[in-house]
């Protein structure tokens, strides 16, 4: 007995204790010390255990953290039976008796497994529960594992990431159709569509002046200016055609240094040629109708008028027959090229659009003219200029618009609708 | 087997598992105490992986505080699974085996956070390697067997002063008499460090002290 025991009795308030080694071979519950020790474990919280693990728990530890998936493991074995009754005759018997893995059951199996075992189980899963499997994996061993697998093969992720790239892709080109859908309709209503010119184009003289050599190229235009250029002041300023003239359509051949004449007036796009070329199929056309419909308008003019936008229309095509093919256009690099209304690209008027050379716009914002507020307005003689806006805006790498207004080859109504398109390529990409 | 890639893992495994189990049922998860075993091993190899020059635990203590780590985060882990299921666990009997299991760990937990470094590390060596294990664990503290039961004699006393001070006071009280009796610091430094008057201090403890007494008396 230890002295702490003989002295027991005289010390009111202490506790008989046994902190020696006289009590080994008085174990009792589990061979873990005496009773009152384990009395003491129990006050204080400590369970001791109430019996010893199997002769084999080393073995069994060891076998369930080092084990590679084999039939024997569960999760791979059902999954395998399963799989294998699926595709035999008892393929409905197999979804009876064989439920997918549960979460329960799948964790604590994944638990025991290395980066690459879980891959390999996890590969002969689902897609469903691949995902999830592999979402149990810490960021190393997504890391470790993508490491291991080919990306663009087998990584769930990346199959969800080539689906999103290809839904961008199908999302972007139909994006793309319905614009071009909408451009040409735009067009076509724009080039049959005789009504509400836009007045916020200045009139322009059939006779003297082509949207090209009156109306101001752009900087860049300027900038490759001819040094011997004629001096802007030396261009005759437009003439306008009376009304019921006869020529209300022409094109004009456009002077080589015609693209520094003027400057341009806000909104208006100018279709322009290439300085080098000496086609007149590069030089824009102004159109100048008369508004038959306009207050006042009698009827006899109307009929005049039609007649005389047949014969220019016939004047007009004849003489674009004369060009070159549209494909012998000789195309500067400098210039952008773009689709435009066919009768500005200088192209026989069928059709409603075509490709042809369109400056850069000066302004830092993509649409400066706004929408135009004067549309349709008369001028001294009650007739309606009509010029269409039908361009393409990159002041930006991305942005991308056209409007175009109604353009009054033929017919007799008014209109003051203009359409304008614009598209954010980058925006509408990421959106996708 | 994947043993070779592991020989420190399987050498320790084969040393410690048994220990390693003792401890976990120690902290009252006899339940799922091979599960927790697998759980701390997995750690230590993903850690191994990380970093291998790192050296398994092996001292009794240090055995001891990785099971503890263990059975805190899946202690924490069924706090918020009960919180999640609160009508489930409410339908459930009365008196539940984890209930209780939980409730011994927190008490054990909150004795061991109040005894001096000293006596915990003795009765913590203790616990872990069970009685048969002394002298063991006197040599792994570098100390004599003498020198051990002495200082394991202390810790008993200090642990069941404690656990009386647990069950028997409210748990603010239980704690200001744990600082006062065993924190090593002077009343007016933890009136102090509680933001109260000495007098006040003095008083509070006396009640304690009261009602320790009473309750002593009942009980004898």
């Amino acid at each position: 007995m230890s002295s702490a025991r003989n002295h027991a009795p005289r010390r009111s308030r202490l506790v008989l204790l046994r902190g020696g080694l006289d009590d080994q071979n008085s174990d009792v519950g589990g061979g873990d010390g005496g009773s009152d020790w384990q009395d003491f474990c129990r006050r204080i919280g400590w369970q001791p255990p109430q019996s010893e693990p199997a002769d084999d728990f080393e073995d069994r530890l060891a076998e369930r953290l080092f084990a590679k998936p084999s039939p024997d493991n569960n999760v791979v074995r059902l999954d395998i039976e399963r799989a294998a009754r699926a595709v035999g005759e008892d393929a409905a018997a197999a979804q009876a008796d064989f439920a997918p893995i549960s979460d329960v059951y799948l964790r604590p199996a994944f638990g025991r497994l290395d980066v690459s075992e879980r891959l390999d189980v996890s590969e002969r899963l689902d897609a469903s529960e691949r995902l999830d499997a592999f979402g149990r994996l810490d960021v190393s061993e997504r890391l470790d594992a993508f490491e291991q697998l080919d990306v663009s093969r087998r990584s769930p992720m990346s199959k969800r990431a080539r689906a999103g790239w290809g839904r961008v892709a199908l999302g972007a080109s139909t994006a793309l159709a319905v614009a071009a859908v909408l451009l040409v309709v735009f067009a076509r209503l724009a080039i049959s569509d005789p009504r509400s010119p836009s007045a916020s184009f200045p009139a322009v003289s059939a006779e003297s002046a082509p949207f090209a050599t009156t109306l101001p190229p752009l900087d860049r235009a300027v900038d490759r200016a001819p040094v011997d250029a004629p001096d802007p002041s030396d261009v005759a300023p437009p003439r306008r055609a009376p009304r019921h003239e006869a020529k209300t359509l022409k094109a004009a051949p456009k002077p080589r240094t015609s693209p520094t004449a003027r400057p341009e007036p806000p909104g208006v796009a100018v279709a322009r040629t290439s300085p080098d070329s000496d086609a007149p199929a590069h030089d824009a056309v102004a159109l100048r109708a008369e508004d038959s419909t306009a207050p006042g308008a009698d009827p006899s003019k109307k009929e005049a008028s039609e007649a005389d936008l047949e014969s220019a229309a016939m004047e007009a095509r004849a003489a674009v027959a004369e060009l070159d093919s549209p494909e012998a256009i000789r195309a500067d690099p400098a210039i952008p090229w773009a689709v435009v209304p066919r009768y500005r690209s200088g192209l026989p008027a069928e059709g409603t659009v075509a490709v042809a050379p369109v400056p850069l716009r000066p302004s830092n914002g993509v649409w400066t003219e706004g929408p135009s507020s004067a549309a349709g307005a008369l001028d001294a003689n009650g007739g309606r200029f009509v010029s269409a806006s039908w361009s393409l805006s990159p002041s930006t790498d991305r942005w991308l618009g056209a409007s175009v207004t109604p353009s009054p080859l033929s017919g007799a109504a008014q209109a003051n609708v203009g359409a304008m398109v614009q598209l954010d390529l980058g925006k509408a990409l990421l959106k996708l | 087997m994947m043993t070779d890639s592991h020989p420190q893992i399987a050498a320790h495994l084969q040393r410690h598992a048994r220990t390693l189990y003792r401890i976990a049922c120690g902290f009252g998860r006899q339940r799922d105490g091979e599960d927790i075993v697998q759980t701390l091993y997995a750690r230590w190899c993903r850690r191994l992986k990380d970093e291998p020059a790192w050296v398994l635990p092996e001292s009794y203590a240090e055995l001891f505080v990785c099971v503890r780590r263990v059975v805190i985060d899946v202690a924490a882990k069924e706090k918020r699974d009960r919180l999640r299921n609160e009508h489930a666990i409410r339908s459930a009997p009365e008196g539940d085996a984890p209930d209780e299991s939980l409730h011994a760990f927190e008490r054990l937990q909150w004795i061991l956070a109040r005894l001096p470094s000293q006596l915990a590390v003795a009765l913590t060596a203790s616990l872990s390697a069970g009685r048969r294990d002394d002298a063991a664990v006197a040599s792994e503290l570098g100390l004599s067997v003498s020198a051990f039961t002495g200082r394991l004699f202390k810790a008993r006393r200090a642990a069941e002063e404690l656990a009386s001070y647990y069950e028997l006071l409210s748990l603010d009280e239980a704690t200001l008499m744990a600082e006062l009796r065993y924190g090593g610091k002077t009343r007016s430094q933890l009136a102090r460090e509680l933001g109260i008057k000495p007098d006040e201090l003095a008083a509070r403890s006396q009640r304690a002290i009261d009602l320790l007494e009473k309750t002593r008396r009942a009980a004898s």
